[in-house]
């Protein structure tokens, strides 16, 4: 593979782990809740397209497409059963730091319950996802397929419209409402148990067309949760899920800086991994985690230093 | 009183194992007591608000010190293990910076991501860089491995329960449990917190090394993939705190007793085995809460076999002046 696809490739894969990581944070800074299901749909809907079609990456994307419904409906009945809607996340998690252990739990359970599936799914392996096709050339050899350039754009398109539909209209004015407060919102005839449902079925959707079209990028769909769950991982670290939850909708005050950062990281990360991997064969994920690692580090260490006295943790 | 005579009577069934046990009920018995010990670490340290993902990642250390202190230096293996935990101790005091620096989730997340590298990084360099199984040759020459393993783990399982009783008995636990609760409150007392979490980490990462090193001793020989898988030794652990339940010292142990009851009983079919019990650990947290399995049951029996609570023992004027009422 020559450097320019390699890289090509790298960009498109790290910005559909970029992606995930965005809805993860976003919906940890509203919820004070790691929500895994848009990672575990980003795995789980290719896996079941790839299945469902394995000789032909369009079919593969299509069959994904129907199957966006349904991840969204799972996501709705997970964010239902695992969202506790009379106690908003906020106040949960800003009342006290211990509670981190809490909401990374379910998390990770959630991932090793979508790590199972894939079992399932894919005993022998990785699936394929559709074979490489017509695309953008240069010199007579292609370097993105016009399959996974179609992905990449639906796949920003998708988070850029679930980041709108929680910023504008009715969902996002209830949504506020939930987050400052419940009883109002219950207050105002609206359930909120309905109202998470609705939001984890968009969070599950967008994860879902993320996930297709990282493996389009790819070529072939996840077999485990643990290899690309650690990348998306890698780059939550990376840019901090935020120290406390805010209090008000965080892209009103975003920068454009905290709106691309995860996209940005994810692209560095996937960069990071394919480059050493080619220098190094099986070294690329270490290098990026400690790479993360020591970022995170100095994150917290510049944060402490800036910090009020009256430090809790 | 019942519950504690079934303590003791539970209490001599795992001591007496290595004496009467044949080799499977033996081996069984330390893979539970193993496993009690990675839950106890893992509920331990989420007191402090760290889930400790990157079990995988300690427990591969644990297994390489072993390794390393057997092969390189030398060292009888029932003393190696010691020294494994020993070196992980160590490993806590260095990983402290990122630990314990970061946000209780990003720390959280911090284990997974540094254990996943500490696991490349085996796999390639060292004794376990060819991928092959690296037997220590000094621990599978031993005649009395297999009851020596047992011994370990029995010794590491209790020690483990312990540890967690006393760490969440201790000043540090209850710091802890009063940040849990009002951490503002637990603020302006300015309770030991940041000794209180660096106990809880070191504490957690000894017993998930030493627990890596007592299963290298029983197998004999170590490999990256299993050493450092986080399907062998996170998953199992998470399932049960989920189902057992976080907030108690019996609930891991309650969950590590139904993980392992319900490996030997579907043996071969792991992949099914680990989605059910995933899903029965998320029904639990939702449906029962932190306090998962164990919390309703001793909530429903009074059972407290490892009683964490104090009762208010006031001192001074006000308490005299309470007691006179």
């Amino acid at each position: 593979m020559s450097w320019v696809r390699l890289i090509a490739h790298a960009v498109l894969i790290g910005l559909a782990a970029g992606l995930v990581a965005d809805i993860v944070r976003r919906g940890w800074r509203s919820t004070g809740r790691l929500d895994p299901v848009p990672l575990a749909a980003a795995l789980v809907v290719p896996a079941v397209a790839a299945w469902a079609s394995p000789t032909d990456g369009l079919g593969a994307l299509i069959v994904g497409s129907a199957l966006l419904p349904l991840a969204g409906f799972g996501g709705a009945v997970l964010a239902a059963v695992l969202a506790d809607p009379t106690e908003a996340g906020v106040r949960t998690a800003a009342r006290s730091p211990a509670h981190g252990a809490l909401a990374a739990l379910p998390a990770v359970l959630v991932l090793a319950a979508a790590d199972g599936v894939l079992g399932l799914i894919s005993p022998d392996g990785p699936r394929s996802f559709g074979p490489d096709s017509g695309g953008v050339s240069l010199r007579g050899q292609i370097v993105v397929t016009w399959l996974a350039l179609l992905a990449a754009v639906g796949a920003v398109a998708a988070v850029a419209l679930s980041s709108w539909l929680l910023r504008r209209g009715p969902l996002a004015r209830a949504w506020r409402t939930w987050r400052a407060d419940p009883e109002l919102l219950a207050l105002s005839g609206v359930e909120s148990r309905r109202l998470l449902a609705v939001i984890g079925a968009l969070g599950a959707a967008a994860g879902a067309v993320v996930g297709l079209a990282g493996a389009s990028a790819a070529t072939e769909a996840p077999a485990s949760a643990w290899p690309f769950g650690v990348v998306v991982a890698a780059v939550l670290v990376a840019i901090g899920l935020g120290e406390r939850v805010e209090a008000l909708p965080s892209f009103e005050a975003a920068t454009t800086r905290q709106r691309l950062g995860p996209a940005v990281v994810g692209m560095a990360v996937g960069i990071g991994v394919a480059v050493v991997d080619r220098q190094r064969p099986g070294w690329g994920l270490a290098a990026v985690a400690v790479a993360a690692l020591v970022v995170a580090w100095f994150r917290a260490w510049v944060t402490r230093r800036r910090s009020l006295t009256g430090v809790v943790w | 009183m019942v519950s504690a005579v079934v303590g003791l009577v539970l209490f001599a069934f795992v001591v007496s194992t290595p004496l009467w046990a044949s080799a499977g009920t033996a081996r069984v018995v330390a893979d539970l007591l193993v496993l009690v010990a990675v839950a106890e670490a893992v509920a331990v340290l989420a007191g402090a608000g760290v889930l400790l993902i990157g079990v995988f990642g300690l427990s591969g250390f644990g297994a390489l010190a072993l390794v390393e202190a057997v092969d390189r230096l030398e060292l009888n293996p029932v003393v190696g293990v010691a020294v494994a935990g020993g070196a992980s101790l160590v490993l806590g005091v260095v990983l402290v910076p990122v630990v314990l620096r970061l946000s209780p989730v990003g720390a959280s997340l911090a284990t997974w991501v540094g254990a996943a590298a500490a696991a490349a990084v085996a796999g390639r360099v060292g004794p376990l860089a060819d991928g092959a199984p690296h037997d220590i040759t000094a621990v599978a020459a031993l005649g009395s491995r297999d009851a020596l393993a047992t011994s370990l783990a029995v010794v590491l399982g209790i020690g483990a329960v312990l540890a967690a009783h006393g760490l969440r008995r201790s000043p540090s636990g209850l710091a802890l449990r009063a940040a849990t609760d009002e951490p503002e409150a637990a603020a302006a007392l300015d309770l030991p917190l940041r000794r209180a979490r660096w106990v809880t980490w070191l504490v957690a990462a000894t017993v998930v090394g030493a627990a890596g090193a007592v299963t290298a001793f029983q197998q004999g020989s170590v490999d990256a993939a299993t050493a450092f898988s986080l399907t062998a030794w996170t998953v199992p652990a998470l399932i049960a705190v989920g189902i057992g339940g976080l907030d108690s010292i019996e609930g891991p142990m309650v969950g590590a007793g139904l993980w392992v009851l319900a490996s030997e009983l579907v043996d071969g079919h792991d992949v099914a085995l680990q989605l059910t019990a995933v899903v029965l650990a998320l029904l639990c947290q939702a449906v029962l809460g932190p306090g998962g399995l164990w919390g309703r049951v001793s909530s429903a029996a009074g059972l407290r076999p490892f009683p964490v609570h104090r009762a208010y023992a006031g001192r001074g004027r006000a308490a005299r002046r309470d007691q006179a009422r």
